[in-house]
């Protein structure tokens, strides 16, 4: 478990961070979202100890933590195999240990063929995928990932997302840092949305998208009904083979109304996507 | 000190495997090679005529004044040889005679044009037969002894002995020694603290210091590299002195002469320590610079101000300290940190330096050290992960003053 409590940072005048709270549960894909410049580097920062906190405290049960920073060099010169090494040693592994994760990591993200190959001649997709690897050798309890979607392409991002779940299946502990609502939407359980330092909320994302339920349905009936007889109804809007209907009352009541007067194909609330309820909280707060 | 121990590793051989360091390395005894080289095509073979015992070179002589030629007497390094003019310029392009003095009639006497296919500095020997050869003429012309000559021409040759608590030591030879010692410990301390700077900025610089503080701290992540820079470059200078060593050891053998290049061991435990101390400090006075910058092009600007606070103690050193090694101007500049690790070992090796001078400027030195490298740590600890423009003088000041 994660816990930070009441954490201030300030730098000069700027005040990065006002009293700052979110737990991680173990297990979980915890997102921390913010626009650029919200203060999440400067948590991530602060969690691993690389600055102090003014104020506030950070307590934590794992020993052992991966991280993905946001800015993504390594030794150019290097050869891959022995920057691995180099991070193991770095670690606290032993030889042979160091040689079997890196078979494994290189052998799950493709990059065995390239084991000797300098650094500096990896893609940008590549690179990312070594800093994955360096961030998971040492097998950690607890991963912090700082943007890892950026400058990615499509097909990366899906890989990328599919190595989260299958972390998230082995009981690792994940921090997502990200301004990518709808990768963050499909990874995490809980969410701590933040916004120049502050927090504006932190929690499971189902509470949050509950929170801002606005009664949308989506309904699909069999023939035609006319909607104006129902009361409350605000807005109308066809989507694929039904409609997105939009009430002030109770959709468990309109409901009810509408199964006396025609057959019900499909009927659900809809939700508000993250990036909705996020640039909602950003710009109306 | 395991995680230290890593980046120490890494560092020593990043720089032991690179190629500068290979071409330094190779450089002494490609020297060596050379110099056997050059030894074994010339005709008496051997490394007595690398080492300059050459035969005396044959010089044409054109005497138009038919006065200076009789006085003329061969010397260690010419053979003088009377010839025509046509003659000589023949025997210059042939390469039998190295070349052709061309002595003027009566009123031009003390004026002979040389010609050569090579002049250099060394022509100018060739004065001194000439001289001695118009000092024999006029004193002839006037009515005396010719043989007065050589009386007239002995110098005073004074032997310096320095002497100490425990009894008297060669001049020279400690002179010579008192500047092997600048120039190894400046060559040292600039080698080394320029590449401790640039070490100390690479992670910054490739983007991944945030990747490696995150396992180790940044001060052991420091304390790594410094320990990675000076293993490498006090191999580099281990490889050199040994070279040396072993030259120098041909060369006295050679010109059967004894030297005595001991020093006292008090001398050698000071030199050590101001080794240790300077270097320190130079490394943590460019790292207060370095830390903060962004590019390739801010390490050399930062440095910059390092080597030529270094420059100052290392012309002073040549200038003024070897010639007065007890005069005020020396005595104070070695008792300045910045100054004493080049100042102070040379006043040492070539004077008697008081107790407390000696005891004042280490303890200086090393407070001084001590007191930069903290600072240095600590702008460095907070300006790794800064971005920007690189900072200025004020800016490190309030960086110091920061929790």
């Amino acid at each position: 478990m994660l816990k930070v409590s009441e954490v201030y940072k300030t730098y000069g005048n700027v005040e990065a961070l006002k009293g700052l709270s979110f737990e991680v549960e173990k297990g979980s894909v915890y997102g921390l979202l913010g626009p650029n410049g919200s203060g999440k580097t400067t948590t991530i920062r602060i969690i691993l100890s690389i600055i102090y906190p003014d104020k506030g405290d950070v307590e934590m049960d794992f020993e052992k933590i991966g991280y993905m920073p946001e800015e993504r060099g390594l030794y150019p010169k290097m050869q891959i195999d022995e920057l691995i090494y180099f991070f193991g040693r770095l670690r606290g592994m032993e030889r042979e240990r160091i040689e079997k994760e890196m078979d494994f990591w290189l052998g799950r993200l493709e990059l065995m063929n390239r084991k000797k190959d300098k650094v500096q001649t990896l893609s940008k997709g590549l690179k990312q995928r070594l800093h994955l690897l360096i961030s998971v050798l040492h097998d950690p309890e607890f991963l912090i990932f700082d943007e890892p979607f950026t400058g990615l392409d499509p097909i990366a991002i899906k890989e990328l997302r599919e190595l989260f779940s299958e972390l998230k299946e082995r009981g690792k502990t994940v921090l997502l840092s990200t301004h990518w609502m709808d990768q963050a939407e499909q990874l995490c359980d809980s969410v701590c949305l933040i916004r120049e330092g502050e927090r504006i909320y932190a929690g499971p994302l189902e509470d949050l998208k509950e929170a801002h339920r606005k009664n949308d349905i989506y309904l699909e009936i069999k023939g035609t009904v006319d909607f104006k007889q129902f009361p409350g109804i605000t807005e109308i809007v066809s989507k694929g083979e039904g409609f997105i209907i939009r009430t002030k009352n109770e959709p468990g009541e309109f409901l009810r109304s509408l199964t006396k007067i025609t057959n019900v194909v499909e009927f659900r609330l809809v939700y508000p996507t993250l990036e909705e309820i996020f640039i909602e909280e950003v710009e109306g707060a | 000190m395991r995680k230290v121990f890593v980046i120490t590793k890494r560092e020593f051989l990043k720089y032991v495997r690179s190629k500068w360091f290979r071409a330094f390395f190779i450089l002494p005894f490609l020297g060596i090679g050379i110099i056997f080289l050059i030894s074994s095509f010339t005709p008496e073979g051997g490394l007595r005529a690398a080492y300059g015992e050459e035969k005396a070179e044959k010089i044409g002589v054109i005497d138009h004044s038919t006065r200076l030629l009789p006085y003329l007497v061969n010397a260690e390094d010419y053979q003088f040889i009377e010839m025509d003019s046509l003659v000589a310029f023949d025997m210059v392009m042939a390469g039998d005679i190295e070349g052709f003095l061309i002595i003027p009639g009566d009123s031009d006497l003390y004026n002979p044009i040389y010609y050569s296919r090579n002049i250099s500095i060394e022509t100018d020997k060739l004065s001194g037969p000439l001289n001695t050869a118009a000092l024999k003429l006029s004193l002839e012309e006037k009515g005396l002894d010719a043989s007065l000559a050589d009386e007239l021409n002995r110098r005073v040759r004074i032997t310096p002995r320095k002497i100490t608590e425990t009894g008297e030591k060669g001049g020279e030879e400690l002179v010579v020694l008192g500047f092997i010692m600048v120039i190894s410990l400046y060559m040292f301390i600039v080698l080394a603290s320029t590449l401790m700077a640039r070490s100390a900025v690479e992670e910054k610089l490739n983007g991944m210091i945030e990747l490696i503080i995150s396992d180790i701290s940044p001060s052991g992540l420091l304390f790594g590299k410094l320990l990675g820079v000076t293993a490498s470059v006090f191999l580099l200078v281990v490889v050199w002195i040994l070279v040396g060593i072993t030259l120098m050891g041909n060369a006295i053998f050679f010109i059967n002469r004894t030297i005595d290049i001991s020093l006292p061991a008090g001398v050698l435990v000071y030199f050590a320590g101001a080794f240790i101390f300077g270097y320190t400090l130079y490394t943590s006075f460019i790292l207060l610079f370095v830390s903060s910058v962004t590019s390739e092009q801010e390490v050399n600007q930062s440095m910059s101000a390092g080597i030529v606070i270094l420059m100052i103690p290392y012309f002073l050193s040549f200038f003024w300290v070897i010639e007065n090694p007890g005069s005020i101007v020396s005595v104070v500049s070695s008792l300045i940190p910045f100054f004493t690790p080049l100042v102070m070992p040379l006043r040492l090796s070539i004077s008697t330096v008081p107790f407390w001078e000696i005891i004042l400027s280490i303890a200086l030195l090393a407070a001084a050290a001590w007191g930069i490298l903290i600072l240095a740590g600590k702008v460095y600890r907070i300006s790794m992960l800064m971005v920007g423009k690189p900072l200025r003088l004020r800016e490190i000041f309030r960086l110091i003053k920061m929790k």
